[in-house]
Parts: structure tokens; sequence; C-alpha cells
């Protein structure tokens, strides 16, 4: 049985009842007479009615059919719920319908009956207007008595909820649970509400309908409803903020895919992985969402959904049960006949279609809204159709427009771009999802707009957590101006306002994004748009053109050509050149290679690989493929450090997958049958290119971030510390450095003693503010890159090293290149690096041999090392390209070449040298060479390499002082003496120490020897501190520094007081207690030999 | 009302229905990102110079809690501005008169 014939009967054995309108009674007659029309009276129609006949007898089953008791209907059917509207409408629609369909049946009107129109409906009208006029009088009458019957459930189901409130409110405050018992709360305010509400609705007086007063009172529960749950909402995500702030860190920063960020925020081993944190964000999300009453798919449900986009359909679902109540969930059953009086059989029908028709109609009439307030903002009546031409041009216009407003405003212009920056880097469906909704909540203030946005959408614009900060400021704004609760339009449109805010404000971030991973990009937009200086105006970064609108692109085979390179040049060429533009090399192979894999999907291995010159490549159907596009594009902007590594190592791969194009020549040198690309391209895989790293490099990147973070865990590392970089010192908001600007670091000057006692951390501490001080010296003096205003001390790290490291790694390719160019030999004046037997036996004592390496390790480190700041970057000689290269490392090349070769001082090239081809190292190790050879008298052999003859020398020398019996004079002196011009340590000879009354010669001899860096340590020092790690023992080379430095203040000091400068030398001495106290105040332990400083006399 | 219904009377009454569906989502897209850019503008001129460093000192700190704090003192009619910049945004794009 259709709809329309169970509307039709429903009204009929309602108006069979009696109380139903005479329009029911009216449909009945006809139906049963006889006379109705056949159309109408079905054979379901006939069955309903008990109608045996083909044809019913006029009047036999009138009075039984009266007789009988109405039988159930479905409600939920009564009305189309498309029409909407109340029952007057239904009424007027099932009566146009009935006429529509009589009209038929019934014999034409006579001409002269016949209105103007000639349509023949003159006839018709009376009887129509008198039907709706009947029901339309009915409903008023008996709108009282449904509006009591109404009414009275409503009570009763007030009443019942207030007292399931109270009890479970009473339960939650035994058990404390204080939570539970705000919830609680809230919602016995808004059941008492609205009982109060029910207790005091009255039928309007000018036109009484109970279906329009029912409304207004379920609308008003919808209201109270929603304002209760965001009431309770904001209680849950006060609650879930703690855990979801971290957790938000997370997740943006996989899409910021930086890993300077990463690195920093990373979880440690301890704290769990990326995907720990995302399950708690998960959880937490789940939490608060789970906190919601009624199990009405709200906003917060939809954050759960993640990264994946939900479909249309789900969010309409959603906003259908958003619309409804807990109770008008629980739609009521039909009920059996018997036992029902008529008035609790209307309250059913009633209580099942006022919802529908309600929704419908609001939604209907949301949609006209929103038309004509477009229309209204717009100044154009009616919608019209415009060329693509004229849409284009306004587009155009709007962003010159735009322009004209950032140059009287060139602040925002930084802004501005990283907005635009942001907004391509989305996917498609979140860009129309938010610019819908903008316009929708932006120009229809009064309208109920469904929530448009998706979790993923939310969280990648702006972050959930800013955007709930700056929705409840919305909201503050709305609520300030109506004093009123809000509304439902007025909630959404906060959330939407909030969304597109939230996405301005994380534009805004700073990170190291922009000054490493971005800074390409800016120079790439500069070079779009002719200029990238602070003032130049931004260009629409995907400007509407031509070709944006036709997304065809055919790519045609030329020689050699293979599916990747078509790919690639698609990408360059066609409708996503622009973003393409700005990708990197990374970004771009993933993107070439998921357009080939597109490309090649559902092919066989033979036809994947066939690709002969003058074939065709249609690339609209994948670049029309929104999804595909976006997925694409987004998964390039979110390569990981390793997706990017890969991409390195298998890129020969990737772009040889595919055919390579041949020529038909090819083909007929070949067989003269179709010819097959193998699997790896026949073409030689291509030279090494000159590549040079760049400060954006994932190979720099990982350097860097290493380097940083070794660092910090020495700077702030330990006591209870187990990372540097999770420091309150390093990342505390408030005062940690790694987000102060580096300017405020070096003014800062904190007390040494704060007057509160308390103690201090970050910029306001003493010692952690000079470390960083000294820290960041250091960094500018050996990066020489100074930092930019407001630059924050982890972006100049970041940027700094990144640079500087880049040009360490960009030197030592050179070099390879340069020596592989020129082979060593060709400098050197034996011709050979070959060694040849020693003149002279080398003293095999451990001992001896042991002190000699420590020398010699002492003064190649003076020569080609680097001390760096508390042993942080400090770069130990031995390990230097100038010594220890294969190539060009003294450490390999014979003495005699090395003090006779004399590399050009001035290259033109400007390439950076090193070792044996670079005149300052070679010069400064000639020059030491000649020292040893005059103070031991030992000569190197011809092909004896310095390494070799420095062994050799230094344990020559140190044997014969053994055997003269002045190891700790002689032999050191003799040690010392041969560079006194490089090492650190100042010479104290044995007069100078017997004058300036240190009298203990062991003493003297550890002064003087000050190349160990450990001749003013206690003997145990070593155990003291902690065990050496992987790496450099931060401690143990501190303590070293330490030694050394005060061996060089004890030089100082004994050759100030030689020269009876008593007052500078006690400067001197006052350091060395400085300096001692420093140290084992930072170190933790009493490392230094006190007994081995001087005392003043 | 649903997003497809939304989104049909933007591009209805945007006057790109008869556009291909590529074009029509291209300027949708477009039309977001100048709107955004308005506000982020608009924001800016309704600035003082030491609120607009400000604006960016708190925007890169990051911390909601600043960020609504920052905008309730200084921009304290949000809504209102950003309706005016989508409603401008919105007749910029449906002008008749360029062509």
């Amino acid at each position: 049985m259709g709809r329309l014939e169970q509307q039709m009967l429903a009204a009929a054995k309602e108006g069979a009842s009696g109380s139903a309108s005479s329009f029911g009674a009216h449909l009945m007659s006809k139906l049963t007479s006889g006379g109705g029309d056949p159309k109408l009276i079905t054979e379901g129609v006939k069955q309903e009615l008990g109608l045996s006949s083909p044809e019913p007898t006029q009047g036999t089953l009138i009075e039984t059919q009266t007789t009988e008791a109405p039988t159930a209907q479905k409600t939920d059917t009564f009305i189309k719920p498309e029409h909407g509207g109340d029952l007057r409408q239904a009424s007027a629609i099932l009566g146009r319908e009935l006429a529509e369909l009589n009209k038929e049946k019934e014999p034409k009107p006579k001409k002269s009956e016949r209105n103007h129109d000639g349509n023949g409906k003159q006839a018709d009208r009376p009887a129509l207007a008198k039907s709706v006029g009947d029901a339309t009088k009915t409903e008023k009458q008996r709108a009282p008595e449904d509006f009591a019957v109404l009414l009275k459930a409503e009570k009763e189901r007030a009443e019942m909820e207030i007292a399931d409130i109270k009890n479970r409110l009473n339960e939650a405050e035994k058990l404390g649970q204080a939570d539970v018992v705000r919830n609680w709360k809230i919602r016995l305010g808004k059941a008492e509400d609205i009982l109060k509400q029910v207790e005091t609705a009255t039928l309007p007086a000018g036109n009484p309908s109970s279906a329009e007063s029912y409304a207004r009172l379920q609308n008003y529960k919808i209201a109270r409803d929603r304002q209760t749950q965001g009431e309770l909402k904001k209680l849950s995500e006060e609650r879930a903020n703690a855990t979801l702030s971290p957790a938000e860190n997370v997740v943006d920063l996989t899409n910021t895919n930086n890993p300077a960020n990463a690195m920093e925020n990373f979880p440690t081993p301890e704290q769990g992985t990326t995907d720990d944190w995302k399950e708690r964000a998960d959880k937490a999300l789940e939490h608060a969402t789970g906190e919601l009453p009624g199990k009405s798919l709200s906003m917060i449900e939809q954050y759960a959904e993640g990264a994946t986009h939900i479909p249309v359909e789900e969010s309409v679902a959603s906003d259908k049960i958003i619309n409804i109540t807990e109770g008008d969930t629980e739609q009521p059953q039909a009920q059996e006949p018997t036992g029902k009086t008529p008035g609790e059989l209307r309250e059913e029908k009633l209580r099942a279609e006022i919802p529908g028709l309600i929704q419908n109609y609001n939604e209907e009439k949301q949609i006209e809204d929103l038309r004509m307030q477009i229309q209204s903002a717009t100044g154009f009546r009616e919608a019209q159709e415009f060329p693509e031409e004229l849409i284009r041009k306004n587009a155009e216009n709007a962003e010159k427009e735009l322009a004209e407003r950032i140059e009287k405003t060139p602040s925002s212009l930084g802004m501005v771009q990283r907005v635009a920056e942001k907004w391509n880097s989305i996917p498609w469906y979140y860009k129309l999802a938010l610019s819908t909704g903008l316009v929708a909540t932006g120009v229809v203030a009064g309208a109920v707009t469904p929530l448009l946005l998706t979790g993923a959408a939310l969280r990648g614009m702006g972050g959930i957590g800013m955007l709930y900060s700056l929705k409840a400021g919305l909201e503050k704004e709305a609520t300030k101006k109506s004093g009123a609760p809000l509304t439902e339009a007025e909630e959404l449109r906060a959330t939407v306002f909030a969304s597109a805010l939230s996405f301005v404000v994380a534009a805004a971030l700073p990170t190291a994004f922009h000054n490493v991973i971005a800074t390409p990009l800016a120079e790439q937009l500069g070079k779009m748009h002719g200029s990238h200086n602070e003032t130049s105006l931004p260009q629409p970064t995907a400007t509407i053109a031509p070709a944006h609108f036709s997304l065809e692109y055919v790519g045609i085979a030329e020689t050699g050509d293979s599916r990747w390179s078509i790919a690639e040049r698609a990408l360059s060429e066609g409708p996503y050149k622009d973003q393409f533009k700005l990708m990197t090399e990374e970004q771009r192979t993933y993107a070439i290679d998921a357009i080939k894999d597109k490309l090649t999907a559902g092919m066989t291995a033979e036809q994947a690989n066939t690709l002969n010159v003058g074939d065709k490549i249609d690339f609209k159907e994948i670049f029309a493929d929104k999804s595909f596009m976006d997925e694409t594009f987004s998964g390039a902007q979110e390569l990981s450090p390793e997706d990017i590594t890969n991409i390195h190592n298998y890129t020969g791969e990737m772009s040889g997958t595919t055919g390579i194009a041949v020529s038909n020549e090819d083909m007929a040198k070949t067989s003269g049958t179709p010819v097959i690309t193998p699997e790896t391209p026949e073409t030689p895989a291509p030279e090494q290119s000159p590549a040079r790293f760049a400060p954006n490099d994932p190979a720099v990147l990982e350097r860097v971030n290493k380097e940083i973070h070794t660092d910090i865990d020495k700077l702030f590392g330990g006591f209870g510390v187990k990372d540097g970089m999770d420091s309150i010192d390093w990342k505390d908001r408030e005062v940690g450095f790694a987000n102060k600007a580096v300017s405020e670091v070096m003014n800062a000057r904190p007390v040494a003693f704060p007057e509160d006692g308390a103690r201090h951390f970050g910029v306001e501490d003493y010692n952690a503010t000079e470390k960083m001080q000294e820290y960041l010296n250091t960094v500018m003096n050996g990066t020489q890159i100074p930092p930019e205003a407001g630059e924050t001390v982890k972006e100049y790290l970041e940027r700094a090293l990144a640079i500087a490291t880049t040009e360490d790694m960009n030197e030592v390719l050179r070099e390879q290149e340069f020596f592989a160019e020129h082979p060593v030999e060709d400098v050197l004046i034996s011709g050979s690096t070959e060694n040849t037997p020693l003149p002279e036996a080398v003293p095999t004592d451990p001992v001896v041999i042991e002190q000699t390496n420590n020398y010699i390790h002492g003064y190649i480190n003076d020569l080609f090392g680097s001390k760096g700041f508390l042993g942080i970057g400090a770069k130990d000689g031995m390990d230097s390209i100038d010594w220890k290269d294969p190539k060009v490392g003294f450490k390999n090349i014979p003495a005699v070449d090395v003090m006779g070769t004399k590399p050009n001082a001035f290259p033109n090239d400007g390439v950076r040298r090193f070792g044996i081809m670079d005149y300052g190292a070679t010069e400064r190790m000639a020059n030491f060479l000649k020292a040893v050879i005059n103070e031991t008298g030992v000569k190197p052999t011809v092909h004896e390499t310095t390494e070799n003859y420095l062994q050799r020398a230094g344990a020559i020398a140190i044997s014969n002082a053994m055997n003269e019996g002045n190891l700790n004079t002689s032999a050191v002196d003799t040690a010392t003496k041969i560079t006194p011009e490089i090492s650190t340590t100042k010479i104290v000879t044995e007069s100078m120490a017997v004058e300036s009354g240190v009298t203990n010669r062991t003493e003297v001899g550890d002064t003087m020897s000050g190349t160990t860096g450990k001749e003013f340590l206690s003997g145990d020092f070593g155990t003291k501190l902690k065990p050496s790690g992987a790496g450099l023992d931060f401690d143990r080379q501190m303590a070293m520094t330490t030694s050394r430095s005060i061996s060089a203040q004890v030089a100082a000091y004994n050759e100030l007081l030689t020269s009876g400068k008593t007052n500078e030398a006690a400067q001197h001495l006052s350091e060395i207690y400085k300096i001692a106290d420093n140290a084992e105040k930072t170190l933790g332990k009493g490392v230094v030999d006190r007994s081995k400083l001087p005392v003043l006399k | 009302m649903n997003n497809q219904e939304l989104n049909d009377v933007l591009i209805k009454e945007l006057g790109i229905g008869g556009l291909p569906k590529e074009a029509q989502e291209e300027i949708v897209s477009k039309f977001g990102e100048i709107i955004l850019k308005s506000i982020t503008v608009a924001i800016f001129e309704k600035l003082s110079d030491e609120a607009r460093a400000e604006f960016e000192r708190v925007g890169a700190e990051g911390d909601p809690a600043l960020i609504q704090k920052f905008m309730e003192e200084h921009v304290p009619d949000l809504s209102e501005l950003m309706a005016k910049e989508v409603k401008g945004v919105l007749q910029s794009f449906t002008k008749t008169d360029k062509i």
C-alpha cells in the first residue's frame, strides 16, 4: 500500500471514528460510497476497509466501519516529510492531491462553467476550500484538548526526569564524584526549566493550534538541551584539554613535517612513541565524548574521527540527530487499538509527527533563508550564472583589493602569506567545508547550519585547544551582546569562525619550519612574483588561471621518456604547476611517484614497461580526481625524515620502474617487434651530480638536531633531568630558553642569589642563563651567523647550525671532488707515501710510548682541533680532516713532504682545502715538524709519515730524558719547548717554577706538562664522575678543560710573580680558584686536586 | 540542511552552477582562501603597531588562552569583523560590472 493510500485511510478512519475532522469523514464517505475514484480504492484500501467485492455496494459498509475502532496507524508515514508544515498543511496537501485525482475522474465542466484559465478548476475550488476550512476549524476546536493531553504527558516526563536526576545526583554526592555531580546539576537545571516551561505553556489566543504550541515547546526543549550540552561539553573539554595539549603538539608536528620541531617535542622513550601519543589523544577525545549526554553526535565526536574525512551522509545523519532531544528519540511505538482513547491515539500520532514536521520545516526554511541572505548580501535578488571569465576576473579583483589593504598594513604580509601557504596545503574537502561554513554562518546569522568541519580538518587547521579557546571567546562575545543563552545558530557560528581563526593563528606560528624548511619556499615565491623582499605584496599562491579550469594535460612520449618523466612534465607544466613549483625535490619525487603509480595502476608489468615514442598519456582523469591529488600533495607535505632518506636512496629505482620510450627506428633495430623495456632502465645510471647539501636537507637537519640535542643535554641534563631537552631550563613556556628571543637571553641578568630563596630556572636562573649565554656566544662566534631580530634561541640554533653544518658538509664534498681530480702525490716532493724502515730503534717502553702519544695528541689537537665551549662543539684535532684524511691528512703524508710543500695560499676557485693541500695547515704542520727536529735532533726519513716520525722522535727524546733521570723536567721541557708558539699552556721552566716558590718538583712537572688535561685533577676524578657513554663524556671533558684552564692561569700567575707583579699575579690566583670552584659546582663533585694549586706568598 | 545542500546553495549563489565541477571547486577554494586572508588583514587593521607585534608574538607562542585574551582585548567585535569580511568577499565575487 502506498503512502498516499495510508494517509488517506488514516484520515478517513479518523473521520469515521467521530473524533477527527469532517474532512476525514467526508473522505471515508467517498471511499465507501462506491462513488470514489477507482484509482483510490485499490486492493490494499479495500482490505483495510473490509470491502469484499471489487466494487463495494453503496452504503453497505458505512455503518460497519463507523462502529469499529480505528486501526492503529503507522504514524511515521502519515505526512510526507518532504512537504513539511503542520497538520493543517498536511490536510491541505492531502486535499489537493485528492482533488487532483478526482478531477481526472469527474466529467469535464461545461464550457460555461470553466474559469478564464480554462483549467476546469473553477468548479472544484469551493469544495476544496470547504474541506480545508473544515480541517482548520476542527483543528482549532480540538486544539485545547490536544494541548492539554500533550502538556500532561510532558509534565509527567519532566517530573520523572527530575526525580531520576536527583537520585543520581544524590548517589554521586555520596560517592564524592565532584565532576559527575556538576554534570547532573547542569542537567537538573535543564529539566527544571523545561518543567517550568511546560507548566506555564499556553495556547496562543489569536490562532490556537496545538501543533504550533507544541512545536514551540519542543523548540524550547531543543534549545535548552543544546545549552546543557554546551555546558557539559565545556566541563569535559576542560578535563580533556590537559591531556590534549601535548598530544596536539605531536599531531600538529606530523603535519609540519619538521624534524627539528619533532625533535624538541618528540616524546622520549620513557614518554612513549608518537603512536602512543596519538592514542592518548584519541582516548582523551573519547573521554570527552563519553561525557556528553544523550549520545548525540556532536562536534567533539567528529573530532575523534581523526584524520578520516567524514562523508557527507554521516554528517547529515549526525545533524539530524542533534536536532532531537533525548526524549524525542524515544518514538512512541504503534499501539494496539484496544484500550486507547481517541485522545491518546492522537497524542501518539502528534508525538510521532511533530518533530519530523518541525525539522523538515526548519531545514527548508534554512535553505531559503540562506539563499535570501546571500542574495541580500550580494545585492541581487535572483541567483544568476556568471561566465567563467567574469568569476575569474572577480577573483583577481578581490585579490587586488586585498593587496591594496596589505600595502597599507604591511605588517600583515607575513601572516597573510603563511595563511595562503597553509591553505594550499590542506585537502580540498576541508577547504570546501570551511568556505561553505564561513558563508553559511557569516552571512546568515540566524540560520541553523550543520556542522561542516570534521575533526581532522579542525585539527589540521589550528588544533583543538586553539579552536576551543577561540570559540569560547566568540561565544562570550555573542553572549555579551544578547545577554541571553546562545542559540544553536550562534554556537555553530562561533565554531566555524573559531575554525577559521584558529587556522589563521596556526599559520602564524613561526616555527623552524619557516626558518629552515620554508626558506627555499619563500625564495621560490619571490622568484615567481619578481621579488621577495619584505614589502612586496603577496600574490595569490594558487591563482585561478585558465589552466586551473582545464585540468587537461596530455603527455606525449619522446625518445628517452618514461612514464616517470612524463608524469614529472605533467606536474611541472600542467594545472598543478604552481603547487609543484613550491615543493622540495623530495616532495616532487613523492608526487611524481604517486602519479606514476596511478598511471600504471591496473596495468600488467609488460604494459607498464612499454612506451613508444609518440604515445599519449592523458592526465585529465588523474588531475580531476581531487581527493587523489589532495592526498598526493598532502602526503608530500608530510614526509618524515625517514621517508626523505628513502626517497634519496631509491630515487633511481622509482624513476626507472616504468617503460622508457623507444622510437620506431630503435624498435626496428632491435627485433622488429614492439620493444618492451626492461624493469631496470638500460640507460646508464646518472653520474653523481655535483650535489650540494642545503640547510633543509634531511641529512643536515638530522645532524643539526642531534647536535643541538647533545649540546642542550650537556648544558641542562643531569641532576635528575634525564634529557636536557626536557628540562625546565630549556622547554618551559615561561622561562625556558627554547622559546625566548636570543636578545632576551643575552641581555638577561638574573641575580645569583634571589631574594625569595627559591630555585629558579631558565632565563630567571643565574647559572643556567650564564651557560646559555656562553653557548650562544660560542655558536655565534663559531658560525659567524648573528641572530635575527625576535628569533628565538631554538630557531636561531636550528638556523645557524643548519647553515654552518651545510657549509661543513659541502666542504667535504668539494674536497672529495677536488682531490678526485688532483692526486695528492702530484704535490709531494717525495712522490710517494710509502714508508721506509726507521734509521734507529724506537723505544718500546710502554710508559714512553704512552707519554709520547699523549704529547702528540695534545699538539695535534692544538694545531687542528677546536675547544668549543665547555667541551660543547669541541673537535679533536686527531679527528680532523687535516690530520687523518687518508688522502690529504698529514698523518700519512711523509714529514719531508710536509716541510717541502707550499700549497697555493690564494687559490682562485675559492674551494676550501685541507691538510697538505691547504696553505695554512701545511705551514703550521711544517713549522711544528721543524721544531721537533730542532729540539730532538731526530730527523725524518724520506718516506717516513708524519705520524711515525713524531712517534719516533718523541719517544727517543723522552726515553733519553728518562735515561738521564730528568723525566719530569728535561723530558717535559724538551717536549714542551718544541712548539712553544702553539701550545695553549704557557711553558713554565724549572727555573721559573723554582723562582715562583712552587717547591714541589713533581707539582712543577705536572704544572708544566699542561697538555694531558689531568694535571690538576685528583687521582680518582675519573671514578667520581659518571662513566663514559657512547659519545663524549661531558663531565670528563669539562674536568679536563678545567685542568687545562688552571694550568694556563698557573703559568700566567708564575710569570707575573717572577716579574714582581704581585697584584696582577694575585688576580690570576683568584681566577684559578674561581675556575676550580665553578667547575666543581657544575659537576657536583670535587675533582680538582687543590694541593697542587699554588699559594700566593 | 546538509553539507551538500549548503554547498549547492553557495555554488548557485556564487553564480558558478553552470561551470564544470572542477572549476566550481577551484573557485570555492579560492573564495575561502581570500576570506581567510581578508580576515587576517582585517585583524591587523584593527591593531595598533604595538598590538600587531604582540599579535605575532602571541601567535608564535601558540598559547590558546593568550590568543583568546589578546583577541578579546584588541578585537572585541571579532564576529562582526569576520562576518563583514565574508560578506565583502562574497560581494566581490558576485559583481557583475567587471568583465
